[in-house]
């Protein structure tokens, strides 16, 4: 009788206890589980590859202030030094994100006179331990052209009578993945829309899917491809796709980048859609980006 | 699931701005907004209008400047518009306003429509230029 009283007794004042050791070890386990789920970093170096957006984002108040150089093409030959002498264009940015999601872009580009703004969103991250398998990241640039008509004397109209007609816009759904410690790609299907092209017959939207792969030698030390295909017929005129092969370099707060790509302009909406020269006759060029990060 | 309320309201400006941005898209291209575009060759008035360029094929496909047709070497309105002398004498007020279909003059061409704007200007300038033969 004794015992059955002592047995009830030690039930009621236990029970609770072992209810609640095992919503505590629940909790635990999915705090490991959690813990485990830790966000892949750096499955690109910067924000850009070579042309292409990266699906990286810059970190929490960070602001990065980026040169993009592109020379002439190499087939200008010896007398040009390669491309090196003339025909250059660059593009200086500053972007910035406060919360290492959203990112907010300006730069300018001396090719067109092109001015840009972006918004890139990191949309899902991939996670080690059960996470997403992929990262994603949206993109949207808007560009607006500040140059002069160089036609207009001579056609006697402006073309850009209407400010509209300065505007062309580029989105972008970026997919990428780390697959280890040295290789990470990305797949991106692309959308430009043009307000104003130059032929009745072109058509204002291009779109696409672009490519982009890294591979890391050294820890400071990578090789990087970039290749963008255009699906739809939107142009009388001859364009090819973007191709670009290069390296980077991290030093510090720095990353250096160096390639060959055969595209002239330096925002989306000019090399996407509108790659002029080609590979195999030697229209393609150096270049390089310089980045460098401030943390605010 | 994958986002707190941070997130939402970033991602919820991010849509808007991408509305904003879409809603701003047209679908023009620079041919269209020439002036010059769709039309004849010789309807240009953004250079210097020439008579063996510009007039003379214009008249000639608009007026009937052969034989007996209506502005041809004998022609039945009694204007002839062949050589260069004839179209010198002809073009003064009475002949802009007979093109452009003001009051005073009889609408010009005949039984056709009017000539396109661009074309008039082109004729407008030659005669603004002196109307010279060349």
């Amino acid at each position: 009788m004794f015992s059955n009283v002592f047995k009830l007794v030690i039930y009621l004042v236990c029970c609770p206890v072992i209810l609640l050791a095992q919503d505590d070890a629940e909790k635990i386990l999915q705090e490991i589980d959690a813990a485990k789920r830790e966000p892949v970093l750096a499955t690109f170096k910067t924000t850009r590859l070579i042309n292409f957006h990266t699906i990286e984002t810059v970190g929490k108040r960070t602001l990065d202030f980026r040169i993009s150089h592109r020379f002439g093409t190499v087939n200008t030959g010896l007398e040009n030094l390669w491309g090196i002498d003339g025909g250059a264009s660059i593009r200086l940015g500053l972007e910035y994100s406060y919360d290492g999601r959203l990112m907010i872009g300006f730069g300018r580009s001396s090719y067109q006179k092109m001015l840009d703004g972006f918004l890139k969103y990191r949309l899902v991250r991939q996670e080690e331990g059960g996470g997403a398998p992929i990262s994603v990241t949206l993109f949207s640039g808007a560009y607006c052209t500040v140059a002069k008509d160089p036609q207009r004397e001579f056609n006697g109209f402006d073309r850009y009578q209407e400010f509209s007609s300065r505007m062309s816009y580029v989105h972008q759904v970026i997919i990428g993945r780390k697959f280890n410690d040295r290789v990470s790609a990305q797949i991106a299907p692309w959308l430009a829309h043009w307000n104003q092209v130059e032929s009745i017959l072109d058509k204002n939207d291009s779109y696409g899917v672009a490519a982009a792969l890294r591979c890391k030698v050294t820890r400071s030390f990578a090789l990087t491809a970039e290749y963008a295909y255009r699906i739809n017929d939107y142009s009388a005129r001859n364009y090819y796709d973007s191709f670009g092969l290069g390296f980077e370099i991290e030093t510090g707060g720095h990353v250096f980048q160096m390639h060959l790509t055969n595209s002239f302009g330096l925002s989306e909406n000019q090399f996407l859609p509108y790659t002029d020269t080609r590979w195999d006759d030697g229209g393609f060029r150096l270049g390089f980006n310089v980045s460098r990060v401030f943390t605010l | 699931m994958f986002m707190n309320g941070k997130m939402k309201a970033c991602f919820c400006i991010l849509i808007v701005a991408l509305l904003a941005v879409f809603s701003a898209c047209t679908y023009d291209s620079a041919e269209e907004l020439n002036p010059n575009f769709g039309q004849p060759a010789y309807c240009d008035s953004s250079g210097v209008v020439s008579y063996k360029d510009n007039i003379k094929p214009l008249l000639s496909a608009s007026c009937g400047v052969s034989g007996n047709s209506c502005h041809g070497s004998n022609p039945s309105s009694g204007i002839p518009l062949v050589s260069y002398t004839d179209v010198f004498d002809a073009t003064g007020e009475q002949f802009m306003k007979s093109i452009r279909h003001q009051s005073g003059a009889s609408p010009m061409p005949k039984g056709s429509g009017k000539l396109s704007d661009v074309c008039i200007a082109t004729i407008q300038k030659w005669i603004d230029q002196g109307k010279p033969n060349n």
